[in-house]
């Protein structure tokens, strides 16, 4: 279950999240205890597509497992929402038009293919911070992005670094001089 | 200066960094450095970007100049790049696999070095003296290190190459401390070396 993270409004389609919250907002937050309480209620619908053995209505979305999920809406121009992970969890975006197999029977049922979750998902071995999944959608590691530098690996396994503006030297980082280590 | 001179009477030893873009020579120069204060080299060097992919630690070496003693522990930074592309190792007769491995490594190291700006002390800047000063790595490190207060020495390098322009560097850098050495054939090392000792005395 995505809420709208100015007004609280629920958005249980990924229509609803790329069109943006009624209230004017663009930003959902996946609220886990939310879908976990519509989830034991059986209300499928409510958990998403991507939580495991789940059946989920066509066109809605959901993080498997994991919280820390959010959804940011395009205002509706025609591309897909991009979506923002915590770390070690695991997010499921529909593909572009393009990259859809139309006809696919788990498509069909708005499920999400199982190889899906396996590329959009981080690790606690990756270093990049931002993922190029497809053209226009993005995959990232909100606990690592607030840290510079801010790194993206794009579909060629091509990393770009995002070097930190000029800034000061944090307050509570002592230097290690004379430290053995 | 006053201040500095405090900070580093207090402490046993000063946390020099090498930093710079890939290939410009930090770790050639770290080598000459620890050759002639600690008598054995730093680390590996290679014609192929992003050779040094971890920071290099030489600790507790002293440098004696003129009076002057100045206990401190080198760190040879990997290479800072915005943009670590495997294609570009696949030309130096490294396969596809180990290039990604190369750059994946590489990009860790870009990372490590530029969170390595928050445990340095003094740092050495060097610049390819035959390459185009004016580079987003340059400016932005160099800023970054100026905006913390570290005391840093620009140092161009590769100045026994024929193409080789310093002036260009004064240019784009002025009002810094400005060394222009070949640390391949060791020239003006000890230039180098007294404008450290006079930085941090």
């Amino acid at each position: 279950m995505h809420k709208c993270s100015k007004c609280g409004h629920a958005a249980t389609s990924l229509e609803e999240i790329d069109a943006g919250c009624p209230c004017g907002s663009k930003v959902f937050v996946f609220d886990r205890q939310i879908a976990q309480a519509a989830a034991a209620e059986g209300n499928s619908d409510a958990a998403g597509a991507g939580s495991p053995g789940s059946t989920p209505g066509a066109g809605s979305i959901g993080a498997p497992g994991n919280g820390g999920a959010v959804a940011a809406g395009n205002g509706g121009n025609g591309t897909p929402a991009a979506a923002v992970v915590g770390a070690v969890s695991t997010f499921a975006v529909p593909e572009t038009s393009k990259d859809k197999t139309p006809g696919a029977p788990e498509e069909q049922a708005g499920k999400v293919p199982e190889s899906y979750f396996a590329r959009t998902s981080f690790t606690t071995d990756d270093i990049e911070n931002i993922k190029v999944l497809t053209q226009g959608v993005f995959l990232l590691d909100v606990n690592a992005i607030s840290k510079n530098p801010v790194v993206l690996k794009d579909e060629d396994e091509i990393y770009y670094v995002k070097l930190p503006l000029v800034q000061k030297k944090p307050a509570d980082v002592a230097p290690d001089n004379g430290k053995k280590e | 200066m006053g201040w500095l001179r405090g900070i580093f009477k207090r402490k046993k030893a000063v946390s020099l960094g090498i930093y710079g873009s890939p290939n410009v020579g930090k770790t050639t120069l770290a080598n000459r450095i620890c050759v002639d204060l600690a008598n054995e080299p730093m680390g590996a060097v290679s014609p192929v970007p992003h050779e040094t992919r971890k920071v290099q630690k030489k600790e507790n070496m002293t440098l004696k100049l003129n009076g002057f003693t100045l206990s401190m522990n080198l760190l040879d930074m990997p290479g800072i790049a915005v943009k670590v592309d495997y294609r570009d190792f696949l030309g130096y007769g490294i396969d596809k696999d180990a290039a990604q491995k190369r750059a994946r490594e590489a990009t860790l190291g870009v990372v490590e070095a530029v969170r390595s700006l928050d445990k340095i002390d003094a740092a050495l800047f060097v610049i390819d003296a035959t390459e185009d000063p004016y580079t987003q790595v340059n400016i932005t490190i160099i800023g970054n290190i100026e905006a913390r207060d570290i005391p840093i020495v620009v140092v161009a390098n590769k100045i026994d190459l024929p193409n080789a322009n310093t002036q260009r560097i004064r240019e784009a850098f002025p009002g810094y401390e400005f060394v222009e050495v070949s640390a391949m054939t060791g020239e003006n090392l000890n230039k180098l070396y007294s404008t450290i000792a006079n930085k941090l005395s």
